[in-house]
């Protein structure tokens, strides 16, 4: 089952393809698929400012102790963006005690989340 | 007195290994091994040469003399210093950097040859040239002769993807590497676009005047330019804001706090020039207080996959440098 939790995306201006996606000048958002084993959200879209309501949401959401995030169709991820990202992975891990886990990561995102220290706070899958 | 360009090196290994990069710097009056620094300085002295710059080998400085740019500058107040790091060292901890103000640092990697050519042309070269003029580096020099440099006014917050989308189109074609410096300059022209609409316009109490994601119109006189190019290698770009609110102390300090991952919160700021920083290969800032504000800088094509390696910056005031 999808759900989508907030966000428009913005029709319009993508230029190519991207990893056999539709490049992503768009806003952000964020799906929640049912798995038996653990909480899994796909996120789509670029991750900034506008990600804000979408990402604030999500750890009231976790149920389980393993939360999987799809980053397979995520664009850019700014400063603004890891900041968020920083505050909802903290949440999930102090409040809902949950292991994170992160799949679909582009090198960009890789070497972002190791500039950063957001792999302080989440593994990659595998 | 006349000004003169001084470099302190380790020892003999140093000297061979700066020599090329420094050979040809205008009012280059030596390169001084540590242990006969005290000696040089005073003939220095005796023929009334001040040095306006000082090269210092991150093979003295910090770690094995911490106090060698904190006396030097006793001694010359009036100098500009340079650290320059082989990219064989390790990056050297920002913090003496920050306490003994210096505001050039330059790794010299062998990637970091601007043009393939001679030593002079690194990006050492460049820096040392400029500190010795007094001169801003602009992103023209940073690329071959002719290169075309794309100019854009900001006139609206919602023309940001427009101007990510035109500096994407001229890095062309679809191989991974071509694609992975595609995305780092679409990241960093991100970075350095709401750094200009969104962190750059303070009050005078230092409170920003507009919040993040707010659409906004860009007055004539706040003078938002964006301007990159593209020369088949490397990608060079910066932003200017007719703002001048940051300061030197201020960016080394964003840089090293958010280096220190303990340090660092969900909203620590400065995060997005670090981001600038790290993914560059070189960053250059320059400040007229009050006035303007341009980052900038280059990433190389040959790379743009390496994390790993330590990043210079360049940050050069109005008044100085």
């Amino acid at each position: 089952m999808l759900r989508r939790l907030a966000g428009i995306p913005v029709a319009g201006s993508a230029q190519r393809k991207y990893r056999g996606i539709e490049k992503m000048n768009e806003k952000f958002i964020a799906e929640r698929i049912e798995d038996g084993r653990c909480d899994c959200f796909v996120f789509r879209g670029n991750i900034d400012i506008h990600a804000e309501s979408s990402l604030k949401d999500i750890p009231d959401l976790v149920e389980k102790i393993i939360v999987r995030f799809d980053f397979s169709q995520v664009g850019r991820v700014n400063s603004m963006g890891i900041a968020l990202l920083l505050r909802c992975f903290k949440r999930i891990r102090d409040e809902r005690k949950a292991e994170i886990l992160l799949t679909g990561l582009t090198t960009i995102h890789t070497m972002l989340f190791k500039t950063t220290g957001v792999f302080l706070l989440a593994n990659v899958e595998g | 007195m006349k000004k003169a360009v001084l470099a302190v090196v380790k020892d003999h290994e140093e000297r061979a290994y700066w020599t090329p990069y420094l050979r040809g710097v205008p009012g280059l009056v030596g390169m001084i091994e540590m242990e006969c620094l005290a000696d040089q300085l005073y003939r220095l002295e005796k023929s009334r040469k001040a040095p306006s710059l000082i090269i210092i080998s991150s093979g003295v400085y910090p770690e094995t003399y911490p106090g060698l740019v904190e006396g030097l500058r006793k001694r010359y107040p009036d100098s500009e210093f340079l650290l320059v790091v082989p990219s064989s060292a390790p990056m050297p901890p920002l913090q003496p950097v920050i306490r003994d103000n210096i505001r050039h640092l330059v790794i010299n990697s062998e990637n970091s040859r601007i043009f393939d050519e001679e030593p002079e042309s690194s990006v050492v070269g460049l820096a040392i040239k400029k500190i010795a003029e007094g001169g801003i580096l602009k992103i023209g020099e940073y690329l071959k002769p002719r290169t075309r440099i794309h100019k854009v006014r900001v006139s609206s917050s919602e023309e940001k993807e427009q101007i990510i989308a035109g500096l994407e189109s001229i890095v062309p074609g679809d191989n991974p590497e071509m694609e992975l410096l595609r995305q780092k300059g679409a990241l960093l022209a991100d970075e350095m676009l709401e750094n200009a609409l969104y962190g750059a316009p303070q009050g005078k109490d230092g409170v920003s005047l507009y919040s993040k994601g707010e659409k906004r119109l860009i007055p004539l006189k706040e003078k938002i330019i964006f301007r990159y190019g593209f020369d088949g290698e490397i990608l060079a770009m910066e932003v200017e804001d007719g703002w001048g609110n940051l300061s030197p102390k201020v960016v080394l300090e964003h840089l090293a706090k958010n280096q220190d991952f303990a340090l660092i919160s969900e909203d620590s700021g400065g995060r997005g020039l670090y981001i600038i920083w790290r993914f560059l290969d070189h960053m250059h800032i320059h400040i007229n207080p009050g006035r303007q504000t341009v980052v900038g800088g280059q990433v190389k094509l040959v790379t743009a996959e390496n994390l790993a390696d330590s990043r210079g910056f360049h940050v050069t005031t109005c008044c100085a440098g």
